[in-house]
């Protein structure tokens, strides 16, 4: 890092103070903190000129921006979900059929399970999909449909 | 090795087996709720609505919770315990949010 009382850098002592940090000199980090780049990649990068697929190449591979966007865009559709399911437990309709009370706490257990069962089966496809994008859309789509929040949405209907 | 019991690298060790065999058992019981309420519908609906009666969403309401709790153990086989806690855990929340919605939508297909 520059401090006031240092003399200013030019040239190469600018590559050089952009790879390393205050104390590297203490620490015994003396060396730029990147790898010194590898002379074979330098000189294929200027053999390629203009071609943009030679450089593609070797740059590696893009960011997965579709499966973002897609993941996005479930997260956003399962909360919505547990916002139905919110609503949906407090509708005349989904109120215990007993009013025994041992009947009556196993039913809001199960109003309870249901109404965080989305935000668990995204975590869950998360959690089991790790780089198998198709899979995990797939597995996204069966929940969306299977905890469709059925009590509200008939309540909207009619 | 002397002594102790051999066990096989690929099988899992005692306590994650015990581990696995108590959330399965766990599990169960409470997935006996939505199985119940599901067998509960199919044998009183019917004398109640006659005609009527909406048997696909009455079998769904029995079949849909064990599929539930059977595809859990299958996809929770060889995880970690917290893994397949969440996993049976967001099976029995769709199988109980099934159950809920089967009634819901039960009660709508009889009303008048």
């Amino acid at each position: 890092m520059a401090r006031p009382t240092d003399p200013e850098p030019e040239g190469d002592d600018l590559d050089e103070e952009a790879l390393s940090w205050a104390g590297d000199e203490e620490q015994g980090r003396a060396r730029p903190r990147l790898a010194e780049t590898d002379p074979g990649a330098v000189s294929a990068l200027e053999s390629a000129g203009d071609d943009e697929d030679a450089v593609d190449g070797i740059a590696g591979p893009a960011p997965d921006v579709a499966g973002n966007a897609a993941m996005v865009l479930f997260g956003i559709l399962y909360l919505a979900l547990t916002v139905g399911w919110i609503y949906s437990v407090q509708l005349p309709i989904t109120q215990a059929p007993s009013s025994e009370v041992p009947w009556n706490v196993v039913w809001q257990f199960g109003k309870f399970t249901a109404m965080v069962a989305a935000p668990i089966w995204f975590g869950a496809v998360v959690a089991l999909t790790r780089g198998r994008i198709g899979l995990r859309l797939g597995w996204f789509a069966l929940g969306l449909g299977a905890l469709l929040p059925w009590p509200v949405l008939l309540e909207l209907a009619g | 090795m002397s002594g102790g019991t051999v066990h096989d690298a690929s099988s899992p060790a005692p306590v994650g087996r015990l581990t696995a065999w108590v959330i399965a058992i766990v599990f169960a019981v409470l997935f006996a709720a939505p199985v119940y309420y599901g067998l509960s519908d199919l044998i009183s609906y019917p004398a109640f609505a006659g005609g009527r009666t909406p048997w696909w969403l009455l079998i769904a309401g029995v079949v849909l919770p064990v599929a539930l709790y059977v595809g859990g153990l299958l996809a929770g086989r060889g995880r970690t315990p917290v893994l397949r806690t969440v996993i049976l855990g967001a099976a029995l929340g769709a199988a109980n949010g099934l159950t809920i919605s089967g009634i819901a939508v039960a009660i709508t297909l009889l009303s008048p």
